[in-house]
């Protein structure tokens, strides 16, 4: 019975949560692992039977934090396909993806969380602050600092 | 400024939560209507010549207040809309949203209901007047009407499967004509020009 509940979430949240994995990492096999971790504690929380507006902010609030992590612990380097399901991602988001690889190391958690919801998964202020539980006056401080960061990051790049 | 809803919003609507702006976007929106149809729960999208089961009707077609109204709160946009994939643009399609306990979700079309479910049609007539929707062991008219041809419509009423054996099978009907008495109880034969579809939902044991 377990076994039939685990499988049913999985086949409800994980094509989200890969979704949502791909968008932000570059690298196909580290969007999987992202997912995979993503969706175990979702059922350790015992989210499976929430309701879908709950699920997703936590889902998109988890997936984001463990991104994070996983772009810090890695050194920059050259990502490979791109992780979408059809390998065909936008330049614009290639590339957007590739510039936040390249300064995650330098930009505190919560503003880079707020840049990826709002630059990546088109998240409004509104809905960037019910993800990350901030008010929106904050979502749009830290995404003006995110901004200046980032202008003096570039600044500096040889 | 964006105008596409954002992935959150699309993302919620593949889970069957209302967002009537978003899912009017997603519907003439083909890129939006991809990442919908792509993590939909199971691929709900694929599915036409849909395979699933018999409601014993009659005394299954309830209208269970409680669950229409849990059910109406969490309308999907997820279509069972084979032109998605293949085939013309303009044909109906048809959703089939299920309701167990406190979980909403869209019938994939192949996996198997179990008794107690309780399953609610919505149909997107693509500009068919009439809906004439059947099932039940015999089969017997659940309801039928005038539609205002390109609104999607939400059969009015639930089904909850019990645990007889067998498949629940719905079988649904838009037309450009009312059908008569006679012709309803024929289903799934019909006229010419009819758009016809059996649904036959596999049940699980309990």
């Amino acid at each position: 019975m377990r076994g039939e509940a685990t499988e049913q979430a999985y086949r409800r949240y994980f094509p989200i949560i890969r979704a949502k994995c791909a968008r932000m990492l570059g690298d196909r096999d580290e969007a999987e692992d992202v997912a995979q971790e993503t969706f175990v504690r979702l059922w350790q929380e015992g989210l499976a039977g929430a309701g879908p507006l709950h699920v997703t902010a936590w889902v998109y609030r988890t997936s984001t934090r463990l991104a994070i992590d996983r772009m810090r612990r890695r050194k920059v380097r050259e990502t490979g396909p791109p992780a979408g399901s059809d390998g065909a991602a936008p330049d614009a988001a290639l590339g957007a993806r590739r510039e936040l690889e390249r300064i995650a190391g330098s930009v505190p958690d919560d503003e880079l969380a707020v840049a990826i919801l709002t630059r990546h998964d088109g998240l409004d202020q509104q809905e960037a602050a019910e993800i990350v539980r901030v008010s929106e006056r904050t979502v749009r401080r830290l995404l003006r600092r995110f901004d200046e960061r980032l202008a003096r990051l570039q600044e500096e790049t040889p | 400024m964006n105008p596409h809803p954002s992935y959150l919003r699309l993302d919620r609507l593949a889970l069957g939560a209302h967002d009537r702006d978003a899912r009017e976007h997603v519907e003439t929106c083909h890129a939006c209507r991809t990442h919908v149809l792509s993590v939909a729960p199971a691929g709900a999208e694929r599915v036409h010549e849909v395979r699933v089961r018999r409601l014993r009707a009659g005394r299954r077609f309830l209208a269970v207040a409680g669950a229409v109204t849990a059910l109406a709160a969490g309308i999907a946009i997820a279509f069972l809309r084979p032109e998605a994939y293949v085939g013309a643009k303009g044909d109906p399609a048809v959703a089939v949203h299920v309701k167990r306990g406190d979980l909403s979700f869209l019938w994939n079309g192949a996996v198997p209901l179990v008794p107690g479910d309780v399953v609610r049609v919505e149909v997107s007539p693509e500009g068919r007047r009439y809906l004439a929707v059947v099932g039940g062991d015999p089969p017997a008219p659940l309801w039928s009407g005038a539609l205002s041809g390109h609104e999607d419509f939400l059969v009015p009423g639930a089904f909850a499967l019990d645990g007889s054996p067998g498949p629940e099978v719905i079988t649904i009907a838009l037309t450009d004509a009312p059908l008569t008495a006679d012709e309803i109880r024929a289903l799934p034969a019909a006229p010419r020009g009819a758009w016809v579809t059996r649904l036959s939902i596999p049940k699980a044991a309990p």
